[in-house]
């Protein structure tokens, strides 16, 4: 592997920019100049607020201090802000700037400024020194005694809730249900129905294996498989293995056959019917997406009618700013390592995801957690988001070089698994695709190259939030989100297809009940929980999801 | 409950330092502050269920909603609806 020192290339990121300026010198002296107008102002604005700067700070004690760090922590975030202002326009607007170097940049410029942030740092964040003060120095003893935690129990990640505010089982993950299948790579879970009769055609529910499943059943209030049971669907979910060194084999194939395929047959099974409805989140969109390429060249049984994707990559060519994160140099370490290891640990995981969002799922609990000296707070999604899994080697590293790497299954042919060759142009299933407008795991555009590659009619969802609110957006009288659907058979252009696009209020949620009503066949009496030779093991949540 | 927006809003700048020093007021949209994004939002529900012991829905905490539509909600969630 060479340039080990430096294998996130974020020298070369940084020198690509200046570089680029180096070619328009005129430009380079307006943007200097700009910069010398912004500090200009920000002296300005600084002096006039430090004009009411107590003069005599040495009789006022602690409450004098308080003020003083106050002032300076003003003063500092206004510099922060022009710097930060400044260097983010010299990095967008760098002349002749491939899009890659200035996505990398960006990206790295971004690490900076938010570490940077004056409020990360004791004394200039007033309420940590305040809080110092008012609990006699107890507040940093606590948070020494929280960073002290961190590091021997989360590898140095700051925890980001409050990890006994919640019981799988009781608060999250709680829908009523029961495993009715298990094998070394997953538990299947079917939901108790809840209306008298419920739709023919079950939903599968294929989770990403990044996190645990729950992200689909969180609190009452907002779970996704709990609203579809209501809407008189059974539903079905995978809940994978947290896999150890001893699973370290397990491929991508392996997923695909064992786990998401399994699902839909075992499914079909219980309800008795030809096939069911499919859906992937994330990863798990992307497995379906390849099962499906696989499964077109099936001369019969096929026991899937339709595919959803939730915030699915399937063209790797532009990842977001994941991609900037695995530089080949970082591949070939992570093959390196997980050669040792047998896995992927899931602590590595979780920095890289918390390095996408470093201001709210980094700093804002450091400062939190060890300058206030607090608990993080309760929260259902950042207990999700903290209750990672590892990846196994094999398939690891197949995932990371076949699609972040070579993007392969773009090419008709250019992905071989479980002994075919995918193309996907062969898939003839309806798809209804999600994209969330703020993803940054699965950039919206990106998702929408799906509907170029697939053979069949696609339906598109534009959500206007993140990779998860995105997805988990129940509908709410108090709702202020919005969507964007409509068809979008073999479209290319995502920005084209949006103009023509108007604006829905609320949930998407029940624009997808709409698509897959008519898919789901007459309403039936809910079938029993598993079959005669696939009795229910235990009930939901299971075990797996407690490993 | 009966929520002053100067809390509120000192309660915003602890929690989302780069405001400082930018014009907050009840008027403010949600998306109007310095980087607002999903996970500031699921943030500033948990900011909002500390100080006021209310859980705000993640749902109306979007880019188009208000401050002074939060504190309708957190002094009387049936009163939001109209707003």
């Amino acid at each position: 592997m060479e340039n080990k020192s430096d294998p996130f290339d974020i020298a070369d990121a940084l020198s690509d920019v200046n570089t680029a300026w180096m070619k328009d010198d005129e430009a380079f002296r307006r943007c200097c100049h700009t910069l010398n107008e912004s500090l200009q102002s920000t002296h300005a604005k600084v002096l006039k607020h430090l004009q009411s700067f107590p003069e005599d700070i040495r009789d006022d004690g602690e409450s004098t201090i308080v003020q003083w760090v106050g002032k300076m922590a003003w003063s500092s975030q206004q510099y922060h802000r022009a710097w930060s202002e400044w260097i983010a326009a010299y990095v967008d607007h760098a002349p002749d700037l491939p899009k890659s170097s200035r996505r990398r940049a960006r990206f790295w410029i971004n690490q900076i400024q938010n570490m940077l942030e004056p409020a990360n740092y004791f004394w200039t964040n007033p309420k940590a020194v305040q809080r110092f003060f008012q609990s006699r120095g107890e507040s940093l003893s606590q948070g020494l005694r929280n960073w002290m935690d961190d590091a021997s129990t989360r590898k140095g990640l700051v925890s980001l809730c409050d990890e006994s505010s919640f019981t799988l089982g009781q608060d999250l993950a709680a829908t009523a249900g029961s495993v009715i299948f298990r094998n070394e790579l997953m538990e299947l879970i079917q939901y108790a129905p809840q209306t008298e009769k419920v739709r023919q055609i079950p939903i599968v529910l294929v989770q990403p294996w990044i996190n645990k499943y729950y992200i689909f059943d969180l609190s009452r209030h907002n779970s996704f498989v709990a609203y579809l049971v209501r809407q008189g669907f059974t539903v079905f979910i995978t809940s994978w293995k947290n896999p150890g060194p001893d699973l370290r084999h397990i491929t991508f194939a392996d997923y695909m056959f064992k786990g998401a395929l399994r699902a839909a047959q075992v499914a079909r099974e219980v309800c008795n019917v030809p096939s069911v409805h499919l859906a992937g989140y994330c990863i798990g969109g992307t497995l379906i997406t390849t099962l499906m390429g696989w499964l077109a060249q099936e001369k019969t049984d096929i026991p899937i009618s339709d595919v959803t994707l939730f915030s699915t990559l399937v063209d790797f060519s532009e990842p977001g700013d994941i991609g900037v994160l695995l530089p080949p140099d970082i591949i070939e370490a992570v093959e390196e390592q997980t050669a040792d290891t047998g896995i992927l640990e899931k602590h590595q995981i979780a920095a890289t995801f918390r390095m996408l969002n470093p201001r709210d799922l980094i700093w804002r609990y450091a400062v939190n957690n060890y300058f206030f000296g607090e608990k993080p707070p309760r929260s259902d999604m950042l207990y999700w988001n903290s209750d990672g899994t590892n990846l196994p080697q094999a398939m690891c590293n197949f995932y990371l070089n076949a699609f972040y790497k070579a993007n392969r299954i773009v090419h008709p042919g250019g992905l071989i698994i479980g002994g075919r060759s995918i193309d996907l142009g062969m898939v003839r299933t309806p798809f209804y695709i999600v994209g969330a407008a703020k993803d940054h795991i699965c950039p919206w555009k990106s998702a929408f190259k799906t509907c170029r590659l697939m053979g069949g009619k696609v339906r598109f969802i534009l959500a206007d939030e993140g990779h998860i609110t995105g997805i988990v957006n129940p509908p709410s009288k108090w709702s202020k989100k919005k969507y964007w659907a409509a068809a979008a058979t073999r479209r290319r252009n995502a920005d084209k297809w949006l103009e023509k696009q108007v604006t829905s209020k609320g949930s998407w949620w029940p624009d997808w009940i709409h698509w897959l009503e008519p898919k789901s066949g007459p309403k039936v009496l809910p079938p029993r929980a598993g079959t005669p030779t696939l009795p229910p093991l235990c009930p939901a949540p299971g075990t797996y999801v407690l490993e | 409950m009966e929520v002053s927006a100067a809390q509120l809003i000192k309660g915003l700048e602890e929690l989302f330092p780069e405001c400082q020093g930018t014009d907050i007021s009840v008027e403010t949209l949600l998306g109007e502050m310095p980087e607002w994004d999903s996970m500031a939002a699921v943030n500033f529900q948990t900011f909002l269920l500390q100080q006021f012991e209310m859980e705000v829905p993640l749902e109306l905490l979007a880019d188009e909603t208000s401050l002074q539509e939060v504190i309708a909600y957190i002094e009387n969630p049936e009163s939001a609806l109209a707003s």
